[in-house]
């Protein structure tokens, strides 16, 4: 058995409140690495054409990879996957924190929570034993309320992960939390949590990971620890984490601004790392084995009162602070305590909030429709609408089933303005007049998320009105990155601290025994990045090139200021990209993956399905 | 080498428990590891950190004088001359005595081996000696 | 007068000829933003400079024998 893994598939029926473990197949070591790879595999074989995202039959699954819980720079990251409530496709989200190591060594490759149970329970795994526990008493509380107890009654060492009010309410971004401040925030992965009617899971594990040769792990690590505590991002970042990238990403125009009217918020040095660190950062929070935290822990503050938060983190300091229009660190900190607690994904809601702000500015949405004025500035306006939106109150309600439905409900032209890809709410990168970051966000697997291909420092260094390389760039990013989720690890080492990312590839035959080279890894990701597109294609009628447009928005205004005001590219211009970017991936003019290439990467399974 | 700890510098990595298992016991488990670091959230938002100091007091209270201490400093369990009474373990100050099934009845104890303050990224975890140079 | 100057991140697959620390030579003192515009990179493109590990913004006149660090910007989270 090739170790370096848990061992097992842990499959829970809620329904029947039974579980069963199974060997994870060596074959899937190879072929998907874990993590990502493995929830895409799972994802194809387990959930069918025709499910209901919120029954039985859909199936939230969690992985954690071979790297994770390693002595190497920053191994805490879980993966987890179902069909999206929010886009009714493939969705996917990635979690640090310590539990996918616990999970790992309970023993645990592959989670797999199927069914719904009739009554609302906490999900107990340890070391592999199941067993669970009645969550009525604390069903509808706070994420942090509820680890605080299940620390208090199993012990602190356990590793407890949460749905909040969000998600027992239905709101289709609802976020799983863990370790009072880490999230799988994208795609509604704790929506789909809640309609199984777990309120957490809680996870002890204390099983050796056996690994192919120890002292050669060891001796890697030792070595990576020791490289990445020698990069300037070392002492230069990490002291300040993501919003280190605040003050360049407003000079470049790419900081959504206000329901991304702009891309270039004044006052950003109030809402920059250092400024945050003054004003907000208590503590360093890391995940395991993390050399460079990027977690800070501290307290927002929103007119006198005070909310403790882990972050918060560029996206939400993006979403939650320029786009809406606030330029106050300890408001914006505020307002990411407030999702945290109530469980939701900051980005989405940021997003879908910046949009009910330029609904109310514009006059087609009253403050009798909202419940309150909403302007952009407006910190507590933001913070009402959050609560009404995870208690399911007046248009909170509306909100709560995402930007696309609450546009598409409200019409009037609402939808011109409402910023998402396939469903998804577009994350904090202002990106019209940037074509490979747009082409990202047009074609990034999940919808309008930035974290499968970060293309801006691209577009800015090789020119925005060159579209020379910025298809076959998008590609490689996309096999990249996401290769981290499946290996279980971070990639912040390499992306900000600024280590070769090839030096990742010494560890897995020390971990596993197997031999892989850099290009064998990222064949894996194209495997995987290509497995995606067929599940959502599998999914979603009429799925395609459609699905991959830009937002109106970007393909018709330019921005009021900033060093990009005025300038955007065409729709024709969009579907160029598109072009382009099939033709490179191997996929037809509707950008479905044409059979040749599945057979190429192993997957012809997935042909059958081309003929639907 | 004095195993020392500024616990407000502690970021939870828990890369301490993880290169202690991995050196002394060539085992990818941090349940194994001679030091604990515990997380108090949401209040008061801090860590701590649980680590040997060789205070000695394991060794005054075994009952068959298994613990003994070297050239260093240290004090190390001889397992031959441990008979699994887990006084020691509950008479530790700290706490910081641990067992586990895959080590038998003997229990798992610092040996001040270092390789835990050489790694801390945070250098929470520091040489009051300075033999041994802190990360930041 | 001369600077060096280390481009660390993924910027370097764009200024291959930064991929190792280069020697720039001055007719005299020029800011940062001179000095970033003379080898080619537009000055806004680094996250940060960094000069003796301090950060210095873009109008900052380095000594001669100075080091000047060039972050990449990243992505957030």
């Amino acid at each position: 058995m090739i170790p370096g893994y848990g061992g097992n598939i842990l499959r829970v029926n809620l329904t029947a409140k039974s579980s069963a473990t199974t060997p994870i197949p060596e074959s899937w070591k190879r072929e998907y690495l874990g993590g990502r790879g493995f929830i895409a595999r799972a994802f194809w074989d387990e959930i069918k054409p025709g499910t209901d995202p919120l029954g039985p039959d859909n199936k939230l699954l969690m992985a954690p990879g071979p790297y994770t819980g390693q002595f190497l720079s920053s191994s805490g990251k879980l993966h987890m996957g179902a069909l999206s409530p929010a886009t009714g496709g493939y969705g996917d989200s990635n979690m640090g924190g310590h539990v996918s190591f616990e999970l790992k060594q309970a023993g645990v490759d592959l989670l797999i929570l199927e069914g719904i149970a009739d009554t609302p329970v906490t999900v107990v795994i340890d070391d592999g034993k199941v067993t669970y526990r009645d969550a009525s008493p604390y069903w509808e509380g706070t994420t942090f309320d509820t680890e605080r107890r299940l620390k208090e009654e199993l012990g602190e060492e356990w590793q407890i992960m949460v749905i909040g009010p969000a998600a027992v309410n239905g709101v289709v971004f609802a976020c799983i939390q863990h370790d009072f401040g880490r999230q799988a925030g994208r795609t509604g992965v704790g929506t789909v949590m809640a309609s199984k009617k777990v309120k957490a899971i809680a996870v002890r594990g204390t099983k050796d990971v056996r690994l192919f040769d120890a002292k050669r792990t060891l001796a890697e690590g030792e070595k990576m620890m020791d490289q990445v505590m020698k990069q300037p991002g070392f002492t230069a970042w990490q002291p300040y984490g993501t919003p280190e990238v605040v003050p360049w990403a407003s000079s470049q125009g790419v900081m959504p601004t206000r329901n991304f009217q702009t891309g270039v918020i004044e006052g950003f040095h109030n809402l920059d790392g250092p400024t945050m660190k003054a004003k907000v950062t208590e503590i360093d929070k890391g995940c395991t084995s993390c050399a460079i935290p990027c977690g800070k822990w501290g307290k927002g503050v929103l007119n006198g009162k005070e909310k403790p938060q882990e972050g918060p983190e560029y996206e939400s300091i993006a979403l939650l602070g320029s786009n809406l229009g606030i330029t106050d660190i300890q408001q914006v900190a505020y307002l990411n305590g407030t999702c945290d607690e109530l469980g939701l994904d900051s980005i989405s809601a940021g997003n879908v909030v910046a949009w009910s702000m330029e609904c109310f500015e514009k006059g087609f949405l009253s403050a009798a429709d909202l419940g309150r004025e909403m302007r952009f500035g407006d910190a507590e306006a933001a913070a009402a609408m959050f609560h009404d939106i995870a208690y399911g109150h007046g248009f909170g309600k509306i909100l709560g089933q995402g930007v696309r439905a609450a546009a598409t409900r409200v019409g009037l032209g609402t939808e011109r303005f409402a910023m998402h890809v396939k469903g998804l709410e577009i994350s904090g990168y202002e990106a019209r007049y940037a074509p490979a970051m747009m082409l990202s966000y047009m074609t990034c697997d999940i919808g309008g998320n930035h974290s499968r291909s970060w293309a801006v420092t691209f577009d800015v260094a090789t020119g925005r009105e060159n579209f020379e390389g910025k298809a076959e760039r998008v590609i490689w990013l996309q096999h990249v990155r996401p290769l981290f989720d499946a290996l279980g690890c971070c990639r912040f080492p390499w992306v900000e601290a600024g280590l070769d990312p090839e030096s990742y590839v010494a560890f897995i035959e020390p971990i596993t025994g197997m031999q892989f080279t850099w290009d064998d890894m990222l064949k894996v990701s194209e495997r995987v990045w290509n497995l995606t597109r067929m599940i959502s294609y599998r999914h979603i009628p009429g799925f395609g090139r459609s699905f991959d447009s830009p937002p109106p928005r970007w393909v018709e205004e330019g921005h009021e200021t900033g060093p990009t005001a005025g300038k955007h590219f065409t729709p024709e211009q969009a579907q160029d990209l598109l072009d382009r970017y099939y033709k490179l991936r191997g996929w037809d003019v509707n950008g479905i993956p044409k059979a040749e290439k599945l057979q190429e990467l192993g997957l012809e399974f997935c042909v059958a399905a081309l003929c639907k | 080498m004095k195993l020392a700890l500024a616990a407000d510098r502690c970021s939870g990595c828990r890369a301490c428990e993880l290169v202690c298992a991995l050196d002394n016991w060539s085992a990818l488990n941090p349940k194994k590891a001679a030091l604990r670091v515990s997380g108090h959230f949401p209040t008061p938002g801090r860590y701590t950190v649980a680590i040997c100091d060789q205070c000695g007091t394991c060794a005054e209270v075994c009952p068959t004088n298994a613990i003994q201490q070297d050239e260093r400093g240290a004090w190390l369990i001889n397992g031959e001359d441990c008979i699994g009474c887990n006084i020691c373990v509950q008479e530790c100050p700290k706490g910081v005595m641990y067992l586990h099934d895959d080590n038998g009845m003997v229990p798992i104890k610092c040996t001040l081996c270092g390789k835990c303050l050489e790694f801390c990224p945070m250098g929470a975890l520091y040489d009051a000696d300075g033999v041994i140079p802190t990360r930041r | 007068m001369q600077v060096t100057l280390r481009l660390e991140g993924h910027l370097r697959e764009f200024f291959p000829a930064l991929n190792a620390p280069q020697t720039v030579v001055l007719d005299g003192p020029k800011t940062v933003a001179e000095i970033l515009e003379a080898v080619g990179m537009p000055p806004t493109l680094p996250s940060s400079v960094l000069c003796g590990r301090v950060r210095v913004p873009l109008d900052h006149v380095p000594a001669s024998g100075d080091e000047l660090v060039l972050l990449s910007p990243l992505a957030g989270g």
